[in-house]
């Protein structure tokens, strides 16, 4: 009877009844789905994709990989607020992990790329980051006598279409199930504990889950940042340049609109936010409350909700090893 | 002779244009491109489907994520990208280039996912402020200083925006936000404490009214049928032009090699006459051998049966290296063996006629042995002063394959690989001619699929298409080589068997297919269960004819889908006896109408605080001369199906009109009459506007006339029905929804529709009495019509027992058999002129409550009721459990004390039962025997609160029940305070 889960809201008219309706009254099915343990892939271009993903020739300097940034031991990211380019210029945002990528909608904070393929442009011509060109790389890579056999080998022939390929592709093996709230998820009841339980049923009641859901909790649409509060005007400064998704679509609605990040792993990232502003976790859920909800998280929610996000962590082996 | 040499050259110019075009216009359409444009455009319109589902569901909250949105897309982008990446050597009708309309397509798709991106985001925040505005409301009530005028002012916006999510208007979203703008405004004047709490309710209403106008107008954006419309059309369009263009390739091809042929043997022949008028041989010579060696043709001549010349793609073609390798052969060679007779045969009388053999296909026999297939022509000719042959050939290996492929494509279902329907009547003449000269029985089955809709909807078509694919590998497997399974479409199969032993076999397979198809399908990690609706038909004991054995197959498989699922049926001559009768009734219908067969019966609905008569409901009867009256579930369908409805459902309304008035003109208080409208009706584009007429024609007011509409007919398409509605309304009639409970409905839309009554389906009102779970529902949608402010009418009312309960539960009106059935039009007038009412035999909700013995020992009984006499209470009896239930729907009852032995329903069941149903009342077991089983099971399952043994001393057990009676008062009393 689809209409009895309605009436919650039918008979919230009288005050008397304003009991606050949790998100799973209205739907009853979990958001987060856990990520499979594979993906169908190609394990030569894995393989091909690694090297290249290691290969500090894809720079102008040959000083910078796609790793330095990305780094496969550092949860796929680099630590650092934002990440420096070959000049020793810093880029405009912090670096997204590389791990799970493959299941964002889009690539970058502001989500212009398409596909994890479009996305390789975006650093390696960037003058900030990689400051390359795809002349410039494929007359440095078509001297490597491996490289010419495997691009022959598994493509015919040796492109920059085809090195985004491999790059993408090494992308896709990169992910990370496993985590002990997908255990749970998958009716493992005792891999969390009753903090963590109460943490998940926190970030749901909350509302968290109206953006961080599916099976990377995020990264499946945009959302404006600073919903009830004005992003910036507490402790996180804000670049004035920096306007998300308006500088693509040129409109004011989308200022400060950018891709919600997946929160997998998220324990092991920070610092947090598009600009890196924001150190530790605990704030970083205190803001999205303050920005997001219009709610103050008391400190004890907050802490539970931590140890729920920690659950997120899966297993971060590097794959094509 | 310079002008005829420019003549000439500007002639030749001109024929190898002509030329140019020919084989232009003879390329081939690559099948596969073509079947690449079909699967991508079908599947693009299919994703587009599924992103208003996903979309619709998200936006119901009935899916709690949107990864589901972004697999579809991805799946757009590459189809799109896969169709735009094609090359199309096709112009479509109207000159619109194919390239171009794909682009068209894109970039609907492409608007359409900015239109989403935009509707996630909203949707998510949407969400949200839904969840906090009435916290933050509930925040600032509950602080002790929030003025009084404050509190007014932001209760009534909690209301009036929680009511948005129900439907709202362009004038309901300003009424809101002029609220808001003053509460903005009054914000300054308030106490600081307060101006927090209040800017917060004021955000969170804002983005409620922000992003629920923007949810609603991007859906209606999203789900805009435009765009199908657009994908559809230009399918269409595809289509035709392929066609076209197939049909003309093939033309043109066989004009191009004629032209060929022709050129040839005219150079020959020229060749022939210059060498004897001018003997400048060498020179002609040598220009024929020219012409011969460079054709794109394969070309030889043979000469008494032995080949004596040929070109380097002759050599090219039959693998020769060199041509030493083919000369000196005997060309019949070239041939398969089997062949060879026939060519030689045509060759001879080619010679004889000295006429060109038109061009044909031909399958020749390279040096290695391998098969070629050419098309070849061949004309007779002069060579060395020998009469010869020469032949032209053209490998068409090529379009061989393509046209197989076509072929294919157009005999094969793509998605399983099974025979499509076409190929599969094909192999059953084949089969049955097979098993006529065999004398063994053949069987035809049609399969069909149970679940698979809910498959489709619940986990989306590329898993629907999975699940038909492990089917169609099941059901291969289920037979021997030689049978025949075929895909018809849909979730409907066919299958031949051939060579059965005895007819029973074929059951023995339908039993198989059963099985298999009863084990779960592993679909991307989700289990899933169907089963299948078997139809069996024999040949030749039920027909010989292939037709009437798929009629029969068909009509065997409704039979089973009938008969409830997962089984098979045998083709009986009584199926064929109903499909008869049914076109029988069909054609007397149709004439029904002009001969005045059809009437109107009338059923009234009564009020149940008055009992007076409150409406009338009209139905439809069909007096058939020969039979008499038909019952109305045979007949209905049959219009339905027919289309007949249209007509016939005017006519209902007409005259149900004319029946009015003519009440009216009687001087008689008729109250309104409804009618019912059908699917048909419902979709028909000018309803409104043929009610309109009727009620003018009629002179009858809007007021006195009710549509009802059923339930599922609504939900069905729900968008057009609110639109339906509303057209209805604006004439000013009742409408009322019609068997609710029995589909699936959705409250947001239920409170769109602009309906006045709502009707609660017999089938809940059956057990009501009995049923707990259908009295909980029936009691749900009795509060829910009350909280939507719509008239409740209980339907198929036929006992007192469940009259009172319904009245308990304050149901507005009944009607059914216990007040009366369906009467002609002048029984009804008699009832309304004696102002019949409905007499209840005594209203006991008022009453206080009672205390009730049930015990199926008459004697103990008797013995019961005297020890508990009081003057607190009154004490029923009652000798079943049947007649107990009908007690306590009728009145409250207190306590209940129930013998533990009973015959039918035992004591646990009864009061486990009771339970459920009057969960206040105070249970007491008694019991003859202390069997602990029975103790137990009184205790645990039907939650008794407490059990006594017969034999019980009488004073004990008075004050056991009066101490029980008082805790009910007691508890009633405190419930009712709370209140």
């Amino acid at each position: 009877l689809v209409w009895q889960a309605g009436s919650v809201l039918l008979s919230a008219g009288s005050p008397a009844q304003l009991s606050p309706p949790s998100f799973n009254v209205l739907s009853g099915a979990e958001p987060i789905s856990p990520i499979p343990r594979s993906l169908p892939l190609d394990a030569r271009k894995v393989a091909l994709g690694k090297r290249l993903f290691l290969d500090a020739r894809l720079s102008r300097d040959d000083s910078l990989a796609c790793a330095s940034c990305h780094d496969l031991a550092k949860a796929g990211a680099d630590g650092q607020k934002t990440s420096i380019g070959v000049s020793g210029q810093r880029a405009d945002r912090n670096a997204p992990t590389v791990f799970n990528a493959v299941f964002n909608f889009r690539q970058f904070w502001d989500g212009r790329a398409a596909t994890l393929e479009d996305q390789v442009d975006g650093p390696v011509g960037n003058p900030k980051e990689m400051a390359s060109s795809w002349p410039a790389i494929m007359a440095k890579l078509v001297q490597d006598r491996e490289y010419r056999a495997a691009f022959e080998r598994i493509y015919g022939a040796m492109e920059p279409a085809h090195v985004r390929n491999a790059i993408a592709e090494f992308e896709r093996s990169l992910i990370t199930p496993g985590s002990r709230f997908d255990l749970y998820l998958e009716g493992d009841r005792t891999a969390l504990t009753d903090g963590e339980r109460r943490g998940d049923q926190l970030f749901k009641s909350y509302g968290c889950v109206a953006c961080h859901q599916g099976v990377n909790v995020g990264g499946n649409l945009y959302q404006r940042l600073g919903v009830l509060r004005a992003f910036g005007d507490g402790s996180a400064s804000v670049d004035p340049a920096d306007v998300g998704r308006m500088a693509i679509t040129r409109k004011q609605e989308d200022l400060l609109v950018f891709k919600v990040p997946g929160l997998r792993n998220v324990a092991l990232t920070a610092p947090y936010f598009h600009d890196g502003s924001v150190e530790k976790l605990e704030q970083a859920v205190v803001l999205m409350g303050q920005y997001q909800l219009g709610v103050a998280i008391p400190n004890e929610d907050v802490a539970r909700i931590v140890q729920f996000l920690h659950t997120l962590t899966g297993e971060l082996k590097a794959a094509g090893s | 002779l310079k002008a005829t040499r420019l003549a000439a050259a500007g002639a030749a110019l001109v024929a190898a244009a002509f030329v140019g075009v020919l084989a232009w216009n003879a390329k081939t359409i690559d099948p596969a491109a073509h079947s690449r444009v079909i699967a991508n455009l079908g599947k693009l319109q299919e994703l587009d489907s599924e992103l208003d589902e996903v979309t619709l569901k998200l936006r119901d909250a009935l899916l709690s994520n949107y990864d589901p949105l972004v697999a579809s897309l991805s799946l757009v982008h590459a189809h799109t990208r896969d169709l735009q990446e094609g090359e199309y050597a096709i112009v479509l009708v109207g000159g619109t280039e194919l390239a171009a309309a794909m682009a068209g397509i894109a970039q609907k798709l492409a608007d359409k996912e900015a239109l989403l991106e935009r509707f996630k985001t909203s949707n998510a925040l949407l969400k949200n402020s839904f969840h906090y505005f009435p916290l933050s409301v509930e925040r600032l009530l509950s602080d002790p200083r929030a003025p009084a005028a404050l509190r007014e002012a932001v209760q009534r916006l909690l209301r009036d925006v929680l009511m948005l999510r129900l439907g709202a208007t362009p004038t309901d979203y300003e009424l809101i936000a002029l609220q808001i703008e003053q509460l903005h405004q009054g914000e300054a004047r308030q106490a600081p404490a307060m101006r927090g709490k209040t800017k917060l309710v004021l955000l969170h209403a804002q983005n409620v009214l922000q992003h629920q106008a923007a949810v609603d107008r991007l859906v209606d954006a999203i789900t805009d049928p435009a765009v199908k419309r657009t994908g559809h059309s230009l399918a269409e369009a595809y289509n035709t032009a392929f066609e076209r263009r197939l049909l003309e390739a093939n033309v043109y091809r066989f004009i191009l090699l004629l032209l060929t042929a022709g050129l040839l043997t005219y150079a020959g022949f020229a060749f022939l006459r210059l060498r004897r008028s001018t003997g400048a041989m060498r020179e002609s010579e040598e220009r024929y051998r020219k012409l011969f060696e460079l054709s794109p043709d394969g070309m030889l001549i043979f000469s008494e049966g032995r080949i004596v010349l040929v070109n380097s793609m002759c050599m090219k073609m039959l693998g020769a290296s060199a041509p030493e390798q083919l000369i000196g052969r005997p060309y019949l060679e070239l041939f398969q063996a089997d062949y060879r007779e026939r060519v030689g045969e045509r060759v001879r009388h080619m010679e004889e006629a000295n006429a060109a053999l038109p061009a044909e296909e031909r399958r020749i026999v390279m040096l290695d042995g391998t098969g070629l297939d050419v098309e070849a022509a061949a004309s007779p000719f002069m060579h060395q002063g020998k009469p010869s042959v020469q032949v032209v050939m053209r490998d068409i290996t090529d379009r061989k394959k393509a046209d197989e492929r076509l072929n294919y494509l157009a005999q094969y279902d793509s998605l399983t690989g099974l025979p499509n329907r076409g190929l599969f009547r094909d192999r059953l003449e084949h089969s049955l001619a097979q098993a006529k000269r065999s004398g063994r029985p053949a069987a035809v089955l049609y399969i069909d699929l149970d679940r698979f809709k809910t498959v489709n909807d619940t986990l989306g078509h590329a898993t629907g298409d999975k699940l038909l694919q492990q089917v169609a590998v099941r059901l291969a497997e289920c037979v021997r080589r030689g049978d025949t399974v075929g895909r018809f479409g849909g979730d409907e199969f066919g299958m031949i068997l051939l060579d059965l032993a005895k007819p029973g076999d074929a059951a023995v397979v339908a039993q198989k297919i059963n099985d298999a198809l009863a084990r779960p399908f592993d679909l991307d990690g989700h289990l899933t269960f169907v089963s299948s609706s078997i139809g069996i038909t024999l040949y030749p004991a039920d027909a010989s004819d292939p037709a009437v054995l798929n009629m029969n197959a068909d009509a065997a498989m409704y039979r089973a889908k009938e008969l409830g699922r997962n089984n098979y049926q045998f083709f009986t001559q009584e199926m064929n006896e109903r499909a008869k009768q049914r076109m029988h009734m069909e054609a007397s219908m149709r004439r029904a109408l002009e001969r005045g067969e059809f009437l109107l019966h009338y059923q009234p609905k009564v009020d149940l605080a008055s009992g007076a008569i409150c409406g009338i409901e009209a139905l439809l009867r069909w007096a058939q001369p020969e039979k008499g009256l038909v019952s109305p579930a045979e007949f209905i369908p049959v219009l339905e199906d027919t289309g007949l409805i249209i007509p016939v459902g005017e006519w209902v309304a007409r005259e149900a009109c004319r029946q009015i008035a003519a009440w009216q003109q009687a001087g008689l208080q008729a109250p309104p009459v409804a009618v019912n409208l059908s699917a048909r009706q419902f979709q028909q584009k000018n309803l409104a506007g043929v009610m309109r007429d009727i009620l003018k024609e009629s002179g009858v007011g809007a007021a006195q006339l009710q549509f009802e509409i059923t339930e599922s007919l609504l939900m069905n398409d729900p968008e057009g029905a609110v639109r339906t509605l509303l057209g209805l309304k604006e004439i000013g009639v009742m409408l009322s929804i019609d068997d609710f409970g029995t589909g699936y409905s959705s409250l947001a839309y239920l409170k769109r529709f602009p309906l006045d009554a709502l009707k609660i389906d017999r089938a809940f009102i059956k057990d009501i009495v009995t049923d707990a779970d259908d009295a909980a529902i029936t009691l749900a949608i009795i509060n829910l019509a009350h909280n939507l402010k719509l008239k409740v009418v209980a339907e198929g009312v036929e006992t007192e027992a469940q009259l009172n309960l319904l009245a308990l539960h304050a149901c507005d009106e009944m009607q059914g058999y216990y007040f009366s059935r369906p009467v002609p039009a002048a029984e009804l007038e008699a009832m309304l002129r004696e102002g019949r009412r409905l007499a209840r035999s005594h209203d006991w909700s008022n009453a206080p409550p009672a205390v009730l013995l049930l015990d199926h020992n008459e004697h103990d009984l008797v013995l019961l009721a005297k020890a508990l006499r009081s003057d607190e209470f009154e004490v029923l009896t009652a000798g079943s459990a049947e007649d107990a239930f009908v007690l306590l729907a009728s009145r409250p009852v207190a306590v209940v004390v129930a013998d533990q032995g009973m015959s039918g329903m035992n004591g646990t069941e009864f009061l486990g039962k009771l339970r459920k149903l009057f969960p206040d009342a105070v249970r007491i077991g008694i019991s003859g025997a202390s069997d602990p089983n029975t103790v137990a099971n009184a205790i645990n399952e039907a939650g008794v609160h407490k059990f006594l043994l017969k034999g019980w001393d009488g004073a004990r057990l008075r004050n056991e029940v009066r101490e029980a009676y008082r805790q009910y008062r007691t508890a009633v009393m405190r419930d009712s305070s709370k209140l």
